[in-house]
């Protein structure tokens, strides 16, 4: 099924939000299609975990609302709920349970089998310490039963706010693979993130806020090029001399170079590349190494929140 | 329903986990064996003091006693778990914000009456075994008064912990509460019959002890004094009069109970409201 004839998971509809008379979220309207992973991205304060609260009924909006799967999230709190898993930024649970009471706990408040809890939290890697009071649990354990308590009776919706905190390199990886397993499951995904390289690398769509307001929603791609961000090249040349520079930037379909000791930054379309190869060649640069970089999020990022 | 009783049994784990119940089931004990023990040096003897008596003396330390530690117990249930984190995730999840409170009341409200029903359970066992003159079913109604008092409490503190956004305002609400239950109310009506040249016993004095039932702890003082009778040693020097003679004929216990009941409901209707709406 094509993305755009999927239904709508999430629908946040002219979303404001004012605390102390400045807006948090500024009219802020999102779509977001079943079976999506959706990184919401933007810089500190911008309105993300506003929005989040948002969507799980944590926070009244000054005007607008959200749905999940048509049902107001306030209205039909109860009934939407049995259908979201969520991952706070700030994961907690109580210090004086134990890991498998606190998961047993929740899981009762979804009408889930006790023995997932068990199975959840070996597949999260906390097996040896189940028995353990939470309150001795490090940062990154708490984000692991966190991640596990979101994904408690595999819900229909994923919101996860930075996923990765407090996580060990293994431990970002088991996340981001539980994410990619989920979302083969038609389960849909929402990432608030801001490591970049972790959206890019598993989210299919991605929304920019800044200062309350979306400034973007897209795929990274498109996103890149519609901001008719180049990919870059990067050429380590021994010898890089004035005159080089000025004759690759010269070259059709270069839009600006930079250079950083003997590395020469070219942004430019793929199929200039040959040509600033030969170039440099013909002037007898000595290119020792060559690298070619995609545009990145981190780019598309940058462009869209600057100022 | 179900929700209800999950979070119910949640503080009810997370209270025996954290070693609450033991702490103030030992607390009540002592404070039951103690007052027994005093009530015999009043009496110019030694040891331990019948159930009646007991009670009596028990009545000096928890008409305090019990006030505070039902506040300590619910003052932090809402604002508490907002601070942490973990109120978020709750509600994230398929339970309302009328089931957090009452299921919150429900299990803070078993733990308070377990440690004490425990506590003073245990103390009147051990002083009925050492005395002769064992009333136990006396005793038991002022267990149950006792716990309803705590339950008052508890739902006063479970209301700033719903209206106040830092669990140190509540706390800080909490004792203000409870000094001003325990001493400033009875204290001010007090001044205000001397101002007004009234004493307790006479026809004038109907309108104060009206006024007086608008602090449990009073409330409590008066039902336990027309329950089991007033010793003179116990007659507090500030506040009403709790000799039963000077009472006016509209207080009897179903009324002080009710009075004391209706509390409840109406700190949690309370605590509802202002929680229905709050941002988390």
């Amino acid at each position: 099924m094509n993305t755009s004839d999927r239904p709508t998971a999430i629908q946040v509809n002219n979303l404001t939000k004012v605390y102390d008379r400045a807006p948090a979220v500024n009219n802020l309207t999102l779509n977001i299609k079943k079976g999506e992973i959706f990184g919401f991205l933007g810089p500190n304060g911008a309105g993300k975990t506003t929005t989040i609260k948002a969507m799980l009924g944590l926070i009244f909006a000054t005007q607008g609302n959200v749905n999940i799967y048509g049902y107001d999230v306030h209205r039909y709190a109860k009934y939407v709920k049995k259908y979201v898993g969520y991952l706070p930024e700030k994961v907690a649970f109580y210090d004086n349970l134990t890991g498998l009471q606190n998961l047993h706990f929740y899981a009762e408040l979804k009408n889930v089998p006790k023995s997932e809890c068990y199975q959840l939290i070996k597949e999260m890697g906390l097996g040896d310490d189940l028995n353990k009071k939470v309150g001795k649990y490090s940062k990154g354990m708490l984000q692991r039963l966190g991640m596990a308590r979101a994904i408690l009776g595999t819900p229909q919706i994923l919101i996860l706010d930075e996923p990765s905190g407090g996580l060990d390199p293994r431990g970002v990886k088991l996340i981001r693979d539980k994410i990619k397993q989920l979302n083969q499951m038609e389960v849909t995904i929402f990432i608030s993130s801001h490591i970049l390289s972790e959206i890019q690398a598993v989210c299919t769509q991605v929304g920019i806020i800044n200062k309350g307001v979306l400034v973007a929603q897209d795929t990274v791609g498109a996103l890149s090029k519609n901001l008719q961000i180049k990919p870059r090249m990067i050429l380590e040349i021994t010898n890089l001399s004035e005159k080089i520079k000025q004759a690759v930037h010269k070259i059709e379909g270069v839009e600006k170079i930079e250079v950083i000791n003997n590395k020469l930054e070219v942004f430019c379309l793929p199929e200039s590349r040959a040509k600033v190869v030969i170039e440099v060649y013909k002037i007898g640069g000595n290119i020792v190494n060559i690298q070619t970089e995609e545009a990145s999020l981190e780019d598309v990022f940058m462009r869209f929140t600057e100022g | 329903m179900d929700a209800i009783l999950s979070i119910a049994k949640k503080e009810v784990m997370d209270n025996i986990r954290s070693k609450w119940i033991i702490t103030t089931t030992i607390t009540f004990v002592s404070v039951a064996i103690i007052s027994s023990l005093i009530g015999a040096a009043f009496r110019g003897g030694s040891g331990l003091q019948d159930l009646r008596t007991t009670v009596m003396m028990m009545m000096m330390f928890i008409q305090y006693i019990i006030p505070i530690i039902g506040l300590m117990l619910g003052y932090a249930a809402i604002v508490g778990e907002t601070e942490r984190g973990t109120l978020s995730a709750l509600i994230a999840f398929p339970v309302t914000r009328l089931e957090i409170i009452i299921g919150k009341f429900l299990g803070l409200g078993l733990v308070l009456s377990a440690s004490i029903f425990l506590g003073f359970g245990i103390a009147g066992i051990i002083i009925g075994i050492s005395v002769s003159n064992v009333d136990y079913g006396i005793y038991l109604l002022y267990i149950l008064y006792s716990i309803l008092l705590g339950l008052v409490f508890l739902s006063i503190s479970m209301f700033f912990s719903s209206i106040l956004k830092k669990r140190s305002g509540a706390m800080g609400m909490s004792i203000f509460t409870w000094s001003f239950f325990s001493f400033l109310w009875g204290m001010m009506l007090f001044g205000l019959m001397a101002a007004n040249h009234v004493s307790s016993s006479s026809s004038d004095a109907g309108g104060f002890f009206a006024l007086n039932l608008f602090s449990p702890a009073q409330v409590f003082n008066a039902l336990v004094a027309l329950s089991f009778g007033t010793q003179p040693l116990l007659v507090p020097s500030m506040g009403l009069s709790l000799f039963v003679d000077d009472f006016p004929d509209f207080y009897n216990a179903g009324l002080l109970v009710f009075l004391m009941l209706l509390w409840i409901p109406i700190m949690l209707i309370l605590s509802y409201i202002s929680f229905r709406y709050r941002d988390i």
